[in-house]
């Protein structure tokens, strides 16, 4: 802690007007969209950590999001509301007892997650490089694929309804604050560090007496316990969750975001959210009718993804280490002439 | 199961392995002199498929016409890939290239969904691949027999070219050490050019074939067949074209028989590829017939 | 003076009546995505029925503010609500499917604005919904109408169920079907599970042969019915096959199934050759043939009468732009001479009307026979 005082208690205050001052001025949609960009920091810094921090290139978030969501769906869920609600098969026994409140159903979400990574990160691990992305995508495709074909536990390809919705900015801007102080922590931790070393060359880091082994589990941990509970706030904002919601697409989104702010750095992941998000909503334009100085183009869906992907190719030739490449705010030399120079270790 | 279904099955599976098989090659040859798991490939057996679709519905041409424009084009597709995205990030971390791989399998989908529309295509079949085959009744069609004949026959092709031309040899080496074989005067851009032709023309034949046994396109078709390939390649041994066949063959007789006797179980039918995958890369990664290229690597 | 008075305050309502205003209605369609085939029928359907009537009774102007869901669960929640605080929409017509639908309907309850669904059959989509109606029956009547006419039209006493587990609409109508079917004495032989999205189902089909049903119900999507119907025929089987709304509803069934799909049986919302109920529906099916030169796709004709019956609860407000008038008059249609029949919505805002048996000949979907509920 400690290590950067003023500069984050400054910030903390500055976001939290904002959040005030949004939740109460803004028109439902808006607050809609900001409510997505604040659950998409959350997984965006969370897929930072195992991904840009540690250098594993994983694809997995989609696995652990779809565990959250669906965790916290149906601990929220009223017994009566299951026993509704599940159409192919009734519920089993264990879904059914299964009921909690928000922070509880929100920090079982986390650990679930937590718990799956765990167990997942000892054959994962084994490969590197190419292997494990394809591993962790096949993960993610499992647990897509068990939550289609398990109707007693999931309710299959129908999905959970009826979510309790607590979409205000308080609770999602509340938590994104949160997970990125923790993972700024983090990062500036022995434990970031050596994460660091183990992105930058793994033997090396080994040579000198890490343990990559633990150093990866607890990246690939942690990062699930916070994409877990994005995966709950996403539930509860959208109050409804079916497995199609999960695909590899999910994945891809978060890369592009990491990659665009830059592989590593918190504030990338915050602005490569806002930017990518927010995106996503503006550039709807391109996907209806268009009027280009009077020529009218006609309407063209899917056009916004095509250049969605044009984006993340041309980041990827040109500016690869992406806007703020490893760099945080911090680091930028007018911020610590702004706030002075503090300790950084 | 009788002996008559279960021969049914056995045909059936052998020619969704020759499908599997023909993709499966692309991705194993792109990997053994690039290391980069091309996640685009599966796309380009789609733009294969639908310039096939395009030119049979379109223009009504024949349908080796048809073909000899899919692969034309595949390979374009497969050869702009690697000079406009590939190329350029040789020395860059892997990453960097498999990300960008990701991108350009995004981007063909989605220009083929703006281009054709969202709805799915129905695939003109020529007459003479949809009739009705009936040996000791035994059903098929033309198509199910035609394919694995031709895999079989491209496979010899591409063997023999492998391991008894020049430019075979030059594939093997950059295989086995890209900096070495490159200092050695051989253009390894050149020749990796020339991977991609052959993969990619392989993949488009895999998108007629695959158009030809079920005739219906989408413009997302290519990512599970892909994906699929690709585990079989992992399976018979990224790198090795033999094992790609090999695994191609087996996921497709896997998928076939478990479906056949546990229709019941059938949702789970895609993620049989993904067990075989991390099963493989668990326990064996370098596959049934495969070289270790993490040591290969000086 | 009194008449002066309210000879002025007469002039001036007359003329804040007489300024006539828009009213908006947006639409949430599948454009593009997986099934952006049927949002497409949806939308022609749609846009001629607000091309017959592009005003209200009283002179205001309708404007329809289309936005594509991708097929997409999120994109129809994102939709909903821009429509509802940005562009201040009165009604909101879509999604096409029950799980996008699902996915507006909260938002459009927290926001007062009435959803008319024109083929969302799952039914959950009006549970719990007062804001949410539906111009379509629900799969509990659907599957009910499949299992009665297969054992009492058909004759036949078992059946083997074919269900795509990726596909809600899919997973309903089967639970349903077969309840109703074992309910009334039919056997089920096995429930087979296919994914949407696949191709090859020739080892699924050779065990079903093994079972010799004489029915295979299909109640999925056109692409998958067709591929199957192609390979059911490969293989030899010979049982009847017997599929619902969503078989028929891409003209890829026909192109990929060809001979294959000959003597297939489907439930239906709405066939253009049944005789017209109403002359509403004489009109519609008249007019659009005359300008688009072929008949009106089902979901098209649907979407006109979302249209229609949202119109008709406009035209009873004093304000047309208050949804909640709006929505009170729409879960009040009673007998309503539709473009697709006489329908009536019941306290739940489900639609109380007949559906169609077609069955396929020559390559066409033909009219058999309504069932009335």
């Amino acid at each position: 802690m400690g290590k950067i005082n003023i500069k984050f208690i400054v910030f903390i205050a500055f976001a939290v007007l904002l959040l005030v001052l949004a939740q109460n001025s803004l028109d439902d949609y808006s607050i809609r969209i900001l409510n997505n960009i604040a659950i998409f920091i959350i997984l965006a810094a969370s897929y930072n950590l195992i991904n840009g921090v540690t250098g594993q290139f994983s694809l997995e978030p989609n696995g652990f999001v779809a565990i959250g969501a669906y965790v916290t769906a149906l601990a929220l869920l009223s017994e009566d509301m299951k026993w509704e609600l599940f159409q192919l098969e009734d519920p089993s026994p264990m879904i059914l007892a299964l009921n909690l409140g928000l922070v509880p159903a929100l920090l079982l979400a986390g650990i679930v997650s937590a718990l799956v990574a765990l167990t997942l990160a000892f054959p994962v691990f084994r490969v590197r490089g190419d292997y494990l992305a394809i591993v962790t995508l096949g993960f993610g495709f499992i647990i897509k694929v068990f939550a289609i074909n398990s109707p007693e536990f999931t309710n299959g390809a129908i999905g959970l309804n009826e979510i309790p919705s607590v979409s205000n900015l308080y609770w999602t801007g509340g938590i994104a604050i949160a997970t990125v102080v923790i993972m700024l922590n983090i990062v500036y931790s022995k434990y970031g560090r050596a994460m660091k070393a183990v992105r930058d060359d793994e033997d090396a880091a080994s040579a000198i007496g890490i343990n990559t082994m633990k150093i990866k589990t607890y990246a690939f941990t942690t990062s699930a316990f916070f994409e877990g509970i994005g995966g709950g706030l996403l539930a509860i904002l959208l109050t409804t969750i079916s497995p199609d919601l999960f695909q590899f697409f999910l994945t891809f989104q978060l890369l592009i975001i990491i990659v665009l702010g830059g592989l590593g750095s918190m504030t990338g992941a915050i602005l490569g959210t806002i930017l990518v998000i927010g995106g996503t909503e503006w550039l709807r334009f391109l996907d209806g009718h268009m009027n280009i100085f009077g020529y009218d183009l006609g309407a063209h869906p899917g056009l916004r993804m095509v250049v969605f992907s044009i984006i993340l190719i041309v980041v990827m030739l040109f500016a690869r280490e992406g806007i703020f490449g490893k760099k945080e705010l911090s680091d930028l030399n007018w911020f610590k002439k702004l706030f002075g120079k503090k300790d950084i270790k | 199961m009788d002996l008559l279904t279960f021969l049914q099955q056995v045909i059936n599976g052998i020619s969704v392995g020759s499908m599997y098989a023909l993709i499966a090659i692309g991705y194993t040859m792109v990997y053994g002199v690039l290391r980069l798991i091309n996640f685009a490939h599966g796309e380009i057996m789609m733009v294969g498929a639908f310039v096939g679709y395009t030119m049979l519905a379109v223009f009504e041409t024949s349908l080796l016409t048809a073909s000899f424009v899919a692969v034309l084009v595949s390979v374009a597709t497969g050869v702009l890939t690697d000079k406009i995205a590939y190329k350029p990030l040789r020395q860059a971390p892997r990453i960097s290239l498999l990300i960008t791989a990701i991108g350009i399998s995004f981007f063909l989908q989605n220009s083929i969904n703006v281009f054709f529309g969202g709805t799915a295509k129905s695939f003109p079949i020529p007459e003479f691949f949809d009739r009705l085959i009936n040996i000791g009744g035994v059903i098929f069609t033309p198509t199910v027999i035609i394919v694995p004949i031709i895999t079989m026959i491209l496979l010899m092709i591409l063997l023999y070219v492998l391991y008894k031309t020049k430019y075979g040899m030059a594939i093997r080496a950059l295989a086995f050490d890209i900096k070495t074989v490159s200092l050695m005067g051989v253009d390894a851009n050149k020749i990796i050019m020339l991977v991609f032709i052959i993969g990619s023309s392989l993949a488009a034949v895999g998108g007629i074939f695959w158009a030809l046994s079920y005739p219906i396109l989408t413009p997302y078709m290519g990512i599970m067949i892909g994906l699929k390939a690709f585990a079989a390649a992992v399976l018979g041994g990224i790198g090795s074209v033999g094992g790609a066949v090999l695994g191609g063959f087996i996921l497709g007789f896997t998928e076939v028989m478990f479906v056949a006797f546990y229709p019941e179980l059938g949702g789970y039918r895609d993620a049989i590829a993904f067990v075989f995958l991390i099963l493989v890369l668990l326990v064996k990664p370098t596959g049934i017939m495969g070289i270790n290229f993490e040591k290969s690597r000086f | 003076m009194k008449k002066i008075v309210s000879m002025v305050a007469a002039a001036t309502l007359m003329a804040s009546l007489g300024y006539a205003k828009e009213v908006k209605i947006g639409v949430v369609l599948p454009m593009s995505g997986p099934i952006g085939g049927f949002g497409q029928y949806a939308n022609k359907g749609l846009n001629f029925a607000h091309e017959l009537t592009p005003t209200l009774k009283n002179g205001d102007t309708v404007k329809l503010i289309l936005l594509d869901n991708k097929s997409d669960k999120i994109e129809s929640a994102n939709a909903a609500s821009k429509l509802i605080s940005s562009d201040k929409v009165t009604a909101i017509i879509g999604a096409l499917t029950s799980t996008n639908t699902m996915a507006l309907t909260k938002i459009a309850e927290d926001g007062k604005t009435p959803v008319v669904a024109p083929v969302a059959t799952n039914p959950l989509v009006t549970k719990r919904r007062a804001f949410t109606s539906r111009v379509c029956f629900n799969d509990n009547f659907q599957g009910a109408v499949a299992a009665n006419f297969a054992l009492n039209d058909l004759k036949v006493k078992n059946a083997v169920v074919i269900t795509d587990v990726k596909n809600d609409y899919s997973i309903g109508i089967s639970s349903v079907f077969k309840r109703t079917f074992k309910k009334m004495g039919g056997k089920i032989l096995k429930t087979v599970k296919i994914n949407q999205g696949d191709s090859d189902f020739k080892a699924m089909l050779s065990n079903v042969k093994s079972l010799n049903p004489e029915l295979i119900f299909v109640p999925f999507y056109s692409a998958e019915v067709a591929l199957i119907a192609k390979q059911a025929k490969q293989l030899g089987i010979n049982a009847k096959f017997l599929g619902t709304d969503g078989m028929a509803g891409d003209k890829v069934f026909f192109e990929v199934g060809k001979d294959a799909v000959e003597g297939f049986y489907g439930t239906n919302l709405y066939s253009p050759d049944a005789p017209k109920t109403t002359e509403a529906s004489k009109v519609f099916d008249e007019k659009f043939r005359a300008k688009f030169n072929e008949a009106p796709h089902p979901f098209g004709v649907l979407s006109a009468e979302s249209y229609n019956v949202i119109i008709a609860a406009m035209n009873a407000c004093k304000d047309p732009s208050d949804s909640i008038c709006v929505n009170k008059n729409i879960r009040a249609t009673k007998n309503f001479q539709g473009v697709s029949g006489v329908i009536s919505l019941d306290k739940n805002g489900d639609a109380v009307r007949s559906a169609v048996i077609e069955t396929i000949k020559n390559g066409k979907a033909v009219y058999l026979k309504t069932v009335n509920p």
